[in-house]
């Protein structure tokens, strides 16, 4: 149906569209995560390690490999909940870091030479984690929890005064996105059938961030749009050659002036989703402004 | 007798060398409209800072139905029953009004997988007709879909107060909520916390609109410099005569 090329660079779309859903996962809670290559290379190598030298099939590999990074989310999330913003950025981006250092010098994982011989990642499979990830949010962000996330990412305080455990929202919405983050790793390593530590450094986690501000972070759609805009228009940028990265740098800060909220927003879906439309504020008689009267 | 909802006892706060909160006593009965004044500066918010666990208390205690509420975490906090509303209006930026409301009722949800479904399922009808109650009763129902940092000054306090009635609260702080509002629109605000006392939450707000105090309240508290001056109906506080000297000469 596809040619091989267009059948990998769907394998990476899919692939970018999970990483995108890690970062959207912390960054719905108000949490700014630049570490997501880190959980990626966990997914990654503890899911081949799975296959290569425990036979574990390769489903059950992702699956464990996306626990472990989810795992580590976790411990991670809970230091976390003290930092924020940029601090909490370094802070992510040290641990995404320290995880690609550590492969790097661990023998049991081939150090810089990293692990060979994986296999088995299928456009189909792909596309179904990403069907199932989406699936997740579409279901998870209409949630009581979901309403508890945003509300968590307007004001904490707030929510917190309004019942919500921030603590549990924060740390779980981190949890999720590793998680997210570590099966992408593993489709990602038994697809291009190698992994080395230089794979996950940290410009992968600025893609990732990439995606999700440029499709629009207030929804998880915006993970979709974005990954996709990314990953398809450099193709299509092939002609202007060396020029391609000024290229895109310019669209990138284009956007930035033009629609800073990114490609999709939660108004907009409402507006394409609700057939009648908001009320209006005039829409509304003039006495309803006076309370019981 | 009957302890009351609310006891506030010894209840001290500094701010460095600022003393906002001076061994402050206080008791609210059930179903009563108390109101906690002073001039600006005097540590009203503070008290509510104070009684949600927003800041730590120095000294004294907060008693909620008997229960000391001074170790509980802040978000179990309006699960005993406290909810509020605050000075400067404070709203969720990327939510409608509707989901105002539903974050409201979140907390009574029990613990479990049931947080997972979305709104629609569920208990959905139930949640539904409470909000579309609730929405009617604040006159917002009509606004439902629209992001409430959109909605005028008057309405966003009202969607504040749905938040917290949302919770249920049997006790509704309000700090400052006639705050900005027209003479016609006070007087709704009056009506709108009678309805809120028949429907057994009882109030204790923070009010610089003497009006307001004296149609509405039960009980008065005037504070000063974190000190508690005066107390009592609004009548007698009318006359006591340090409370006119602190605040009330030029208003009443
Ligand atoms: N978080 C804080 N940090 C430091 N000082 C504070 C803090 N909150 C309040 N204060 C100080 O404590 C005192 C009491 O403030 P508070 O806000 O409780 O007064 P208020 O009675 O609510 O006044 P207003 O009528 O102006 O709202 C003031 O001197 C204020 O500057
Ligand atoms: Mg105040």
């Amino acid at each position: 149906m596809f040619s091989s090329y267009q059948e990998g660079l769907l394998v990476l779309l899919g692939i970018n569209v999970l990483t995108a859903f890690s970062v959207y996962s912390p960054l719905a809670t108000g949490q700014l995560s630049l570490g997501n290559a880190g959980f990626m290379a966990i997914g990654a190598y503890i899911s081949a390690i799975l296959t290569l030298n425990f036979g574990v099939g390769l489903q059950a590999a992702l699956i464990l490999g996306g626990l472990s990074a989810g795992v580590s989310g976790v411990l991670v999330g809970f230091p976390a909940l003290r930092l924020r913003g940029v601090f909490l950025a370094m802070a992510t981006l040290a641990f995404g870091e320290v995880v690609r250092t550590i492969f790097l010098n661990l023998s049991y994982t081939g150090g810089a030479y990293g692990l060979r011989g994986m296999m088995g990642t299928t456009l189909p499979m792909v596309w179904l984690w990403v069907l199932a990830v989406t699936l997740f949010f579409f279901l998870l962000m209409r949630s009581p929890f979901g309403l508890n996330i945003h509300a968590t990412h307007d004001d904490e305080e707030v929510g917190e005064l309004t019942g919500i455990n921030v603590t549990r929202v924060k740390v779980g919405a981190f949890g999720i996105g590793a998680f997210i983050a570590g099966v992408a790793g593993g489709l990602y390593a038994h697809y291009l059938l190698y992994i080395e530590p230089s794979l996950f450094g940290f410009l992968e986690s600025i893609y990732m961030l990439l995606y999700v501000i440029l499709g629009g972070m207030t929804t998880f759609w915006g993970c979709l749009v974005g990954a996709a805009v990314f990953t398809l228009l450099p193709e299509y940028l092939r002609f202007l050659e060396r020029w391609r990265g000024a290229f895109f740098g310019a669209i990138i800060v284009l956007m930035m002036i033009l629609r800073p909220q990114g490609l999709l927003t939660r108004e907009l879906l409402r507006l394409l989703t609700n057939r009648r439309g908001p009320t209006q504020p005039e829409e509304v008689p003039a006495r309803v402004q006076e309370v019981g009267e | 007798m009957t302890p009351p909802l609310l006891h506030l006892q010894k209840l001290t706060k500094h701010f460095g060398g600022v003393l906002a909160v001076e061994a402050l006593d206080l008791a609210v009965a059930e179903g009563q409209i108390a109101a906690l004044i002073g001039p600006n500066g005097a540590g009203k918010t503070t008290v509510f800072n104070l009684i949600t666990r927003v800041l730590p208390a120095d000294e004294g205690s907060v008693h909620f139905r008997g229960r000391d509420l001074s170790h509980l975490p802040r978000h179990r906090i309006v699960r005993v029953g406290v909810g509020r509303t605050f000075q400067n209006i404070r709203l969720f930026a990327t939510m409608t009004v509707l989901e105002h409301v539903l974050v409201g009722q979140n907390v009574r949800l029990h613990p479990g997988w049931k947080r997972f479904i979305p709104v629609e399922y569920g208990e959905a009808k139930r949640r539904r007709a409470e909000a579309e109650e609730l929405l009617n009763f604040l006159h917002l129902w009509e606004r439902r879909h629209l992001p409430a940092d959109t909605l005028p000054y008057g309405e966003q306090r009202r969607v504040e107060i749905a938040r917290a009635l949302a919770t249920r609260p049997a006790l509704l702080l309000l700090d400052e909520p006639a705050a900005g509002m027209n003479p016609s629109e006070s007087r709704a605000l009056v009506k709108l916390l009678q309805t809120i006392r028949d429907r057994q939450v009882t109030i204790l707000l923070i009010e610089h609109d003497m009006q307001v105090v004296m149609d509405v309240c039960d009980q008065v508290t005037v504070l000063n410099f974190g000190e508690k001056i005066a107390e009592g109906t609004p009548s007698e506080v009318r006359q006591d005569p340090r409370a006119l000297e602190a605040y009330l000469g030029h208003d009443a």
